[in-house]
């Protein structure tokens, strides 16, 4: 029906401000929501005295300012690779500043293969709705494992272009804007067959893959919570 | 004796309003880069800390020494480094735009007070009095800052004593690059010296301008026709950086410096005793 069969690759998308303020204008409209489950399980992994929790893709920035307003003694760094989205997540920890909001929380531009971060300098390292984006997954793959420290983890989640087709048609019910966009995303995600394999090939076998709804979640460490949801290559891929 | 070039790295900041932290964070970043990188002489910013949020000043503005300086001057003498930024400083009652300089041993060598601050400024931060330099092992080094560069004198003060390397930091509206530019190199000639320019990126939102950023490093393009013989118009500007947040490392040759200046020093030509003596404002508006 949705015709997500092949992984359609993204070109970059908002390469204008005012498309990407429509999109995070929809996504604060009706699909805060699903920011809900991955928050709390990056929540799940706080720890008294973290140095740093990185964001790899903050895109408009709404789930680091999530997450530094709940952890607001530690600091929250994002770091995004296309620029218009940057100023967008830029304007609302601006406005988040200027609201008080006590998160330690900063946004910057850079490469997700080569962050500007030093090793085992993050407690946390998350990513929400980019892999997708990624155009070398397996350099950044191995990037977060640089800059992860060994006790730390690794979080990160994105649509499962193999999730079943009733998920979507509910989340779509939902989506007042952005429809389109969220398709496209859809089309250019990868199926947790195919999260195996750039794991695989990244020399991450240890890390885990699940599937939880529309989600895919990828861990450098076992997560309790989602046990039932572990992918192996003997589940159904779809 | 200085004999070999002095590493200096220039870091343009992005300096974001109320973002402290965050601000603070990315500059460490950088400075450890720059060391790693062999730099001996690093600089950051006008305000690097708090960005141009002067209506705040009074909230955001920190003691020189104090919690950020005590960080710097760690890391500097981790790095053993030089190294320069510009704060927003509380004295007492008293406001400042100040510039420090920390040495290698993680001591504040000196600081230097804004001197000129334009009109709307006055109402929220006090000037300085003298422009002081520093003598260290890379040089004779002066401190100025943004709006100075709009002063030949403040130059000049500098040059009389002898200054080698001026750094300014900054934090222009984008509005004024042309101009800045123009002044950079005219006071790089005039004080036969190099002069870095570190200036800060980023809006500041409650003023709806941009920060003009293009740090440059300039200096007095004779000498160095002196030296090479192949000098070419523009040669002056030895670094000119873009918009974005960075760092850059350049050598400034204080030796060749020190030699062009032995034979071609034109501060034995200066007439002191002639230069505004009795001038005033008001003796200004008298003659006109």
């Amino acid at each position: 029906m949705f015709k997500i069969q092949d992984r359609k690759p993204r070109k970059a998308p908002f390469k204008d401000i005012d498309v990407a303020r429509a999109y995070d204008l929809g996504m604060r409209k009706s699909a805060l929501m699903s920011y809900q489950k991955p928050a709390n399980r990056i929540l799940e992994q706080a720890k008294d005295e973290m140095s740093d929790i990185v964001e790899v893709g903050v895109n408009t920035g709404l789930l680091s300012l999530y997450i530094g307003g709940k952890l607001p003694d530690t600091p929250v760094s994002g770091i995004e690779e296309n620029k218009i989205l940057l100023e967008v997540a830029e304007e609302n920890l601006n406005l988040a500043v200027w609201s008080s909001n006590k998160g330690d929380i900063e946004f910057e531009g850079g490469k997700f293969h080569a962050m500007p971060f030093e090793d085992g300098s993050a407690d946390i390292v998350f990513s929400f709705s980019s892999l997708h984006m990624w155009r070398n997954p397996i350099a950044v793959l191995k990037e977060c494992k640089r800059i992860c420290k060994h006790d730390g983890i690794v979080i990160i989640e994105d649509l499962n272009r193999a999730a079943e087709e009733g998920h979507i048609t509910f989340v779509l019910q939902f989506i007042k804007d952005g429809g389109n966009e969220f398709i496209e995303a859809l089309g250019s995600s990868y199926t947790p067959a195919e999260s195996r394999k750039l794991l695989n090939e990244a020399g991450l076998e240890e890390w885990n893959v699940y599937q939880e709804d529309l989600g895919l979640i990828i861990s450098s460490k076992p997560i309790d919570s989602l046990s039932s949801n572990l992918y192996t290559e003997d589940s159904n891929d779809n | 004796m200085i004999t070999e070039p002095i590493k200096t790295a220039v870091i343009q900041l992005e300096c974001k309003l109320s973002r402290e932290s965050g601000n603070m964070r990315r500059a460490e970043r950088y400075i450890k880069k720059a060391i790693k990188d062999g730099a001996q002489l690093v600089c950051l910013p006008e305000s690097f800390l708090t960005s141009g949020n002067i209506l705040d000043v009074t909230d955001v503005a920190v003691t020189i020494p104090g919690e950020c300086t005590d960080k710097l001057c760690q890391i500097a003498k981790e790095g053993g480094i030089y190294l320069v930024a510009g704060l927003f400083e509380v004295d007492g009652e008293s406001y400042f735009s100040t510039s420090f300089l920390i040495s290698p041993t993680g001591n504040i060598i000196g600081k230097y007070r804004r001197v000129h601050c334009f009109e709307m400024e006055r109402k929220y931060i006090s000037q300085g009095s003298d422009f002081p330099v520093f003598n260290t092992d890379i040089g004779r080094i002066g401190l100025l800052q943004g709006y100075d560069i709009n002063f030949p004198i403040s130059c000049m003060e500098l040059y009389c004593k002898e200054v080698d390397i001026i750094i300014c930091t900054a934090l222009i509206p984008e509005a004024f690059f042309y101009v800045t530019n123009q002044l950079l190199t005219a006071r790089a000639i005039e004080s036969q010296c190099f002069i870095v320019f570190v200036s800060g990126i980023g809006a500041n939102p409650y003023a709806g301008f941009k920060y003009m950023g293009r740090s440059s490093v300039v200096t007095d393009p004779m000498f160095l026709e002196k030296e090479l013989f192949d000098f070419e118009d523009g040669d002056e500007t030895m670094l000119m950086m873009d918009m974005d947040e960075g760092y850059k490392l350049i050598e400034l040759d204080i030796h060749r410096l020190h030699k062009y200046r032995e034979s071609n020093s034109r501060i034995g030509d200066l007439v002191t005793s002639s230069y505004l003596q009795g001038l005033s404002l008001n003796n200004i508006e008298e003659e006109t």
